[in-house]
Parts: structure tokens; C-alpha cells; sequence
């Protein structure tokens, strides 16, 4: 959605603006080699015990475990820009991992367990949008009904 | 859970059949449309959707309950199952991974028998048949992700005893075999990687068609 509104917006400008122009150009150059920097390429496994190990899948090796801050963790996704993982904990919370220092950089909480109803527990209970500006989560709370959340990321 | 290209559609898994939902909900994000399901009655343990989000798999594990277990092949324009893939009758279907092409998807199980067998089974999306069926080291497989542009599926295979770790089995997609196994704690259910296509080094002009425009 960000390419989109600035090749909209630099399209429409640089028939008024040759000024305009020349700084699109250069932001849109810009863009792919911003995105080419942040390819992350670590797998990242949230253990029942607390703990997240950090594998590089290049070398097929875990070249961190970042310790503590996870209460049995039991999904983790990536953001697309592999900026962040969201770690869903069972204190009805999401813990963010910031992926550039391995720690714990936020936590998200919950009004109830992560998870639809009949299925808390499952991996798959928190997505992002395709281009990462919202993350929607499901929780149940204790009922029938389950609830769809959305975060501003 | 599965959130379409544009957003718009959120896909959740579902396995409650006691309360009347099971199967895939298709919610709309913002509330404004009521929510529909497909394959009712099945019960859905994970998705995947193709990254042009014409396609979304799910894992049934309906075997759990007398039915069968497989991966359920949807058409999202029609919100129908178009082919289904069966698996192992009673097993539980865990883990699905797309290769970031949407080439091949791989699909974890294991078998409710014990000991358990433990497999992960390659599908090609083009006509939806089994291209290789790989035995997994261990009895649970709970999650798969595919990763280093689609060369390698990384599958969890998760141990539920103390004092054991567990390890993340890789498979070479280019042979579909086994090749290395690193150690991590205990009993993980999930593994994430980079989604494809948001990545610098990854074709992604599928997804701005505005940026053709001008």
C-alpha cells in the first residue's frame, strides 16, 4: 500500500513539480534497497519452557535463545518486513521480539486466551497484513464466542 | 489464520465442533460484512494462502473424529473446497508451507497409533497430487516453514518429555530428503520465518500493480 500511494502521489506530481520528481525518483530507488537490507533470514521457535530459539537457516544453526519474558509460548510470526515477531504467550498476551537485538521490545495484552474457541493453542492465531501496517489476533473469552482483534502495528 | 492480499478477508481454522463452527470462517476485517464458512462440519487445524490469494489450504484433521484427514484445496473467489488431498486416515495434519513459487506445499502429519508415524507430504499445486511423502525423524511433527527462498522446509519435530529436546528437521526441497536436524527445547508448536515476497531479494510486482501505471 505504501508503493502504491507513492507511486500515485509522485505520478501526479511530477506533471506540476520537475523538484517533486526528482525526490520520488530517488525515494522510489530508495524503497527496494531499504528492503533488500532488512531480509531476514532466521526461523524462530517459541519453546514450551519459556524460552524463543533463533535458528540462521543458512547455516542451520541457532545462533541465539533469548531467555525469560515468555510465558509458554505457543506461535510466533514474522512481520513482513522480519522487522518483528509476535510471540503469542499463555498470560493472554502477545510478546514482541524486536529481530535486530533479539529482546523483548513490547507486550501486547489480551482480553482473553489466543486462539479461536476449540482451538487456543494453535499456531496459526496471529497474522499480518501483507505489507505489515495490522496484525489481527483471535482470542476466545471463556464462552462461545470469539473475538477478532486488530493491531495498529 | 490467513489474511487475504488486500486484507479485506481474514480466514480462520476451526475445530469446535461442539459449538456448531467448525471448518474455515471467512471474517471481513472491518466488521462490515457477515461472516460466511467453508467446508462446515470439517475440522481445520491450519492455512495457507497463495500469495495472489486465489487459493487457501487447510489442514483437516477430521480423521480425529471418524472422518478424513487430508488438505482441503479452496477457491476463494467461491469460497468452495475445489480437491481434496487425503492423508493418513486419523491423523493429525499440523504444519502447511508454501514454497514461496506456491509450487509445491508441504503438509505435516502424524498418526494418532503408537508409536506415531510422523510424515511430511509434498503437494503440487498445479494438479494437487503427491510428489513425495518424507519420513520424519521423530513422532510429532507440530509445525512446518519454508525458508532460504523456498530451498529448505523447516519441520518441528517436537518432543513432550522432559529432559529431551526437540529439533527442527531440514528438508532439501530440491531433493525432498532430510539433510540436517538442529536442536531446540522443549516441545515448540509453531516455527515462523520471513513471509515470502516481502523480502528485497523476491519478485514482488505481483502485489503493486499501481506501480505500473504511470
Amino acid at each position: 500500500m505504501r508503493k502504491f500511494l507513492q507511486s500515485v502521489f509522485c505520478s501526479r506530481r511530477s506533471v506540476a513539480f520537475t523538484l517533486s520528481t526528482g525526490l520520488c525518483l530517488a525515494a522510489m530507488v530508495m524503497t527496494p534497497l531499504s528492503a533488500l537490507a532488512k531480509a531476514n533470514n532466521n526461523a524462530y521457535v517459541p519453546n514450551n519452557n519459556g524460552t524463543l530459539s533463533v535458528i540462521d537457516t543458512r547455516t542451520n544453526t541457532v545462533i541465539a535463545t533469548i531467555p525469560g519474558g515468555f510465558n509458554h509460548p505457543f506461535c510466533a510470526t514474522v512481520s513482513p518486513n522480519g522487522k518483528l515477531v509476535y510471540v503469542c504467550s499463555e498470560d493472554n498476551s502477545i510478546k514482541v521480539v524486536d529481530t535486530e537485538t533479539n529482546t523483548i521490545s513490547a507486550s501486547i495484552a489480551l482480553p482473553g486466551a489466543i486462539g479461536f474457541i476449540g482451538n487456543e493453542g494453535a499456531g496459526p492465531s496471529v497474522a499480518f497484513s501483507r505489507h505489515g501496517e495490522r496484525a489481527f489476533v483471535v482470542t476466545s473469552g471463556g464462552g462461545v464466542s470469539s473475538t477478532l482483534y486488530t493491531i495498529n502495528t | 489464520m490467513a489474511v487475504s492480499p488486500n486484507s479485506d478477508n481474514i480466514y480462520l481454522a476451526t475445530e469446535a465442533p461442539e459449538l456448531g463452527q467448525s471448518g474455515i470462517l471467512v471474517v471481513d476485517a472491518d466488521g462490515d460484512k457477515p461472516t460466511t464458512t467453508i467446508a462446515l462440519g470439517h475440522l481445520i487445524f491450519d492455512l495457507a494462502l497463495s500469495r495472489n490469494g486465489d487459493r487457501l489450504y487447510a489442514s483437516d484433521v477430521s480423521g480425529l473424529i471418524g472422518g478424513q484427514s487430508g488438505v482441503l484445496v479452496v477457491d476463494t473467489d467461491t469460497n468452495s473446497v475445489v480437491t481434496t488431498v487425503p492423508l493418513s486416515n486419523r491423523s493429525f495434519v499440523t504444519g502447511l508451507a508454501l514454497t514461496p513459487d506456491g509450487r509445491h506445499l508441504y503438509a505435516a502429519d502424524f498418526t494418532l497409533t503408537r508409536p506415531s508415524n510422523s510424515t511430511v507430504t509434498v503437494i503440487d499445486t498445479k494438479d494437487n497430487s503427491v510428489d513425495a511423502t518424507i519420513v520424519a525423524n521423530g513422532q510429532t511433527l507440530t509445525a512446518l516453514a519454508a525458508a532460504s527462498r523456498g530451498h529448505k522446509v523447516l519441520a518441528v519435530n517436537s518432543v513432550l518429555s522432559l529432559g529431551h529436546d526437540s529439533t527442527v528437521d531440514v528438508i532439501d526441497t530440491r531433493t525432498n530428503t532430510i539433510d540436517d536436524s538442529i536442536t531446540v527445547q522443549f516441545f515448540p508448536l509453531s516455527i515462523a520465518t520471513q513471509p515470502a515476497g516481502s523480502r528485497g531479494d523476491d519478485d514482488d510486482r505481483d502485489n503493486h500493480e499501481g506501480d505500473h501505471d504511470h
